[in-house]
């Protein structure tokens, strides 16, 4: 094939890929593997609200979920997942209920009596820039489903 | 792009490229079979489709899932190899964006694997298995000299990356104009995925969470950001811009990980941007290197 031919062959290729690649921002949907890249895009001040799932212990003190308790090991994937969850309180009754029958298995979290899937709202820079006693207060909350460990009578 | 501005390049560049692209992106699919195969047990309500799973009305069957994901695993290392690569070129390519695109499709969209999808893609169309591949071994035929239809494809490649990092660039003044630079935007992203991180129980930046408190520092580092991304066009204007943003867009994702703990891992192991140089060489004497032993060993 002629050099010629060949290169314009590519050039063809080339502008209908860029053409793809700049899609997206002509309608400005993300998508895979053709994205407008919106992570960190937008502007954001200090509030920080964030759904999750939380364990909580007999003495009333809460500790934050590991991802695999959600079923991930991708802590985006399951900041994800309780978001979607928190959005419908039956997806809320289901994710609480398949977290406890995780916990319930796992001695680690032995001490864990209650899940809740909540959303808190936080102050992000007043988070970080105070005690570090002082992180896990929040400026609003909402529990969308709490549910009982259940570890059955062999435990 | 005009066409005869493609450059020339040999057969065994662009297969260093099959060869380096193809293994990282191989590498990935076994070091995530975890969660590749782990989303085949979410619940439905879960499934949200994007790129090609948007075709589907409904989550794929666990056993096709893992079915899918070992087909990628066999048809990777065709790619790898160089062997029949008509199928195994454009095959890896196809069913690697699926599986990826597949667990994508419950929730969380993973911009760090973009690239490598679109690289692997690219690579897919060429014949980047004309030099140090099975095919070659088998027929016989080697290709001297440089030609277009192997520099063209890693032309392309660069262009790929260039695209990727101008669109986040764009979408950073379409979304939020030069505020984002000006304002303590970046700031509040780094204290927000910190804490959000710490909230979800999982390893947060204490560099990241230190820095937050000194508000000065982050519109340099914004202004940074944004000048490497929307410049990133202008590197095809000279050859010898390629290095100094290289190593500018490598320090970048250096830095997100050093304050956000996210490790975008193609940019960070220099994959995205090995098509800008003329890796033939490198690669060459690793394999000769890693040949003599297996056949010492032999």
């Amino acid at each position: 094939m002629p050099v010629d031919v060949e290169s314009r062959r590519w050039a063809v290729v080339g502008a209908l890929l860029v053409g793809a690649l700049l899609w997206p921002l002509t309608h400005g949907r993300d998508g895979f593997p053709l994205s407008t890249y919106p992570m960190f895009s937008s502007e954001r001040g200090t509030e920080a609200k964030l759904a999750h799932v939380v364990a909580r212990r007999a003495d009333g003190s809460a500790a934050p979920l590991p991802p695999r308790m959600l079923g991930t090991a991708e802590i985006m994937q399951a900041a994800q997942i309780a978001r979607n969850a928190a959005k419908d309180r039956g997806r809320a009754r289901d994710l609480c209920a398949r977290v406890a029958d995780r916990i319930a298995g796992d001695a680690e979290w032995s001490d864990v009596v209650a899940i809740e899937v909540r959303t808190d709202s936080y102050d992000a820079v007043a988070y970080w820039s105070g005690a570090p006693g002082s992180r896990s207060s929040t400026t609003a909350s909402r529990v969308h489903a709490r549910c009982d460990v259940d570890r059955g009578s062999g435990t | 792009m005009i066409a005869g501005s493609f450059p020339r390049a040999p057969a065994s560049r662009l297969a260093a490229l099959r060869i380096v692209l193809g293994l990282a992106a191989w590498i990935y699919v076994v070091a995530r079979l975890p969660d590749l195969v782990g989303v085949a047990r979410l619940p439905a309500w879960q499934f949200k489709p994007v790129g090609p799973v948007a075709l589907l009305g409904a989550p794929l069957p666990g056993w096709l899932v893992v079915a899918l994901v070992a087909l990628a695993i066999a048809l990777g290392a065709g790619f790898v190899l160089g062997w029949r690569w008509r199928i195994t070129g454009p095959g890896f390519a196809a069913v690697l964006l699926w599986v990826i695109s597949y667990r994508n499709s419950w929730g969380m969209t993973f911009h760090t694997e973009n690239l490598m999808v679109l690289h692997v893609g690219v690579l897919a169309c060429a014949r980047a298995a004309d030099a140090w591949s099975l095919d070659a071994r088998r027929t016989g035929v080697t290709v001297d000299g440089e030609h277009v239809r192997y520099g063209a494809p890693i032309r392309l490649l660069v262009l790929v990356t260039l695209t990727t990092y101008f669109i986040a660039g764009y979408s950073k003044l379409a979304n939020a104009g030069f505020g984002w630079v000006t304002s303590d935007t970046l700031r509040n992203y780094v204290a927000f995925d910190n804490l959000r991180k710490a909230e979800l129980g999982d390893m947060h930046s204490p560099l990241g969470a230190a820095l937050v408190r000194h508000a000065w520092l982050f519109p340099p580092l914004a202004g940074f950001s944004l000048l490497l991304e929307l410049g990133a066009p202008l590197v095809l204007l000279h050859r010898r811009l390629a290095l100094p943003w290289c190593v500018a867009a490598w320090s970048f994702h250096l830095g997100v990980f050093a304050t956000m703990w996210i490790v975008f891992h193609y940019p960070l192991l220099g994959l995205a941007y090995a098509p800008f140089f003329a890796l033939e060489g490198a690669v060459g004497r690793v394999g000769a290197w890693a040949w003599a032993r297996v056949r010492r060993r032999g």
